[in-house]
């Protein structure tokens, strides 16, 4: 019996394993049931302390913006009074074009902006440009990028699109409410489209980028300084050192 | 013995489990957010139209520069006096300043729809000589669409610095064009030459 019994069930390991899963669960257990003492009477108002929200602002204007509980488009609209009315677009002129980041949400964040800018023809005449055309230089599209002030643009020499592509990282965490510097302050097009001449079909001379529209994008993109380094490669796919107080980061 | 060997497979998988469990707490999802913003510009763009009024009035050739088109320019011009006999030229005007390329630049915008101020082309017969009965006053004046610079300061010296290329279209048939390269060809403006009035 007694060789029988001891051959059916190792007693001694069970009790051992049993006892280090219940150990196990209590630790888990016990920083739960803390951790909900502490924040149970404030339970619901820390869900919405955890709220992340990001606004583009152009020009001190809020053009775009992810804020919670505010009901405003994601997808804004930039240049839209860059040329005063009473004006004429001339090239060459620099037009104020400052563009920031806001913190609209509740916590810390570090912040990105992806900036693409390239030339597009209207095709359909419904006065939206539609057609990007490659063969013209996105660098005549010379937005002023701000570079010493907390923006970093990424070292981008590998990719053959980076003309058209700027990837701009802001070194700071944006607390709640506040905006970043800005990362650029004018946009003008270069003179040289001034040079691109062509003889027209009746032969007469026409410029070549006449009927063209410059197109600026932007994309801003934040994510929570807690873990901030596994959080930015997660979200955005790069290494990024974090300093030690967790208010800066540098690309690697 | 088949038994037991089951129940220490499943205390080892409990254990494995238990133990993977513990890990579990730290693969959270990261708050991230983002928005989006574009916009575009279409650009017009033109060359300016230009247009000359000459007077002569008591043997003094007076110039005005006229911008008849929709874009703002820059204007200059160069005025010759082909006599039989010797002259002595004087030129002048308000803002009007010659540069060492002979040309008479004039140093304001020269605004769509407006006009220049008098640029007077005056002569004297230094030798006493005969004067003929008549002669040109050949004036050839150029304009070019005007060009800030960074400092969004309308630029003369950059907007006569441009200097087009001329990109020819395929289907021309023009001999020297038919590769479709670049060629270059002047100041990107219109010139255009008129022939002065007649002197005294």
């Amino acid at each position: 019996m007694r060789k029988k019994k001891k051959n059916s069930f190792p007693v001694k390991p069970a009790l051992l394993l049993g006892a280090a899963a219940v150990l196990l669960l209590g630790s888990t257990v016990g920083s739960t049931r803390a951790a909900l003492t502490i924040y149970s009477e404030n339970y619901t108002a820390q869900v919405s302390m955890s709220n992340i929200g990001v606004a583009l602002v152009e020009n001190d204007e809020i053009v775009s913006q992810q804020t919670y509980g505010v009901d405003a488009s994601t997808e804004g609209t930039l240049l839209e009074n860059m040329v005063p009315e009473d004006q004429k677009f001339t090239p060459g002129y620099p037009y104020k074009e400052e563009l920031k980041v806001q913190n609209t949400g509740d916590i810390d964040t570090f912040v990105r902006v992806i900036l693409s800018r390239s030339w597009q023809k209207d095709t359909n005449e419904d006065s939206i440009p539609d057609t990007k055309d490659t063969e013209l230089s996105p660098l005549l599209i010379d937005l002023n990028l701000l570079e010493d002030s907390g923006w970093v643009v990424a070292e981008d020499e590998d990719v053959d699109y980076s003309d058209e592509r700027i990837v701009l990282y802001y070194t700071k965490a944006l607390a709640p409410e506040e905006t970043s510097a800005a990362l650029s302050d004018v946009i003008r097009i270069s003179p040289e489209i001034a040079q691109s001449v062509k003889v027209g079909d009746d032969g007469k001379y026409e410029y070549v980028y006449n009927g063209y529209s410059f197109c600026l994008e932007a994309e801003v993109d934040a994510v929570q300084t807690h873990n901030a380094a596994d959080a930015i490669k997660s979200a955005w796919g790069v290494d990024v050192t974090v300093s030690d107080d967790g208010s800066t980061i540098t690309l690697q | 013995m088949k038994k037991s060997r089951i129940g220490k497979t499943a205390l080892i998988a409990a254990a494995v489990t238990l133990t993977a469990s513990l890990s579990v707490g730290s693969a959270l999802a990261y708050f991230t957010t983002y928005c989006t913003a574009e916009g575009s510009y279409t650009l017009t763009m033109g060359f300016p139209e230009t247009d000359i009024d000459e007077d002569v009035i008591d043997g003094v050739k007076h110039v005005i520069i006229k911008n008849t088109g929709d874009y703002d320019c820059f204007v200059r011009v160069k005025a010759f006096v082909s006599s039989p006999v010797d002259v002595d030229e004087k030129y002048e005007g308000d803002s009007w300043e010659q540069r060492s390329d002979g040309y008479w630049y004039y140093t304001p915008v020269l605004t769509a729809g407006t006009n220049s101020q008098e640029f007077l082309v005056s002569f004297e017969y230094p030798g006493g000589e005969d004067a003929p009965d008549s002669f040109d006053i050949i004036v050839v004046y150029e304009s070019v669409p005007v060009l800030y610079n960074e400092n969004g300061e309308a630029d003369m010296e950059l907007s006569w610095n441009n200097t087009a290329s001329i990109i020819t279209g395929e289907t021309t048939t023009e001999p020297d064009t038919e590769t479709g390269t670049e060629i270059e060809a002047d100041a990107g403006g219109d010139t255009e030459t008129t022939t002065g009035q007649e002197g005294e």
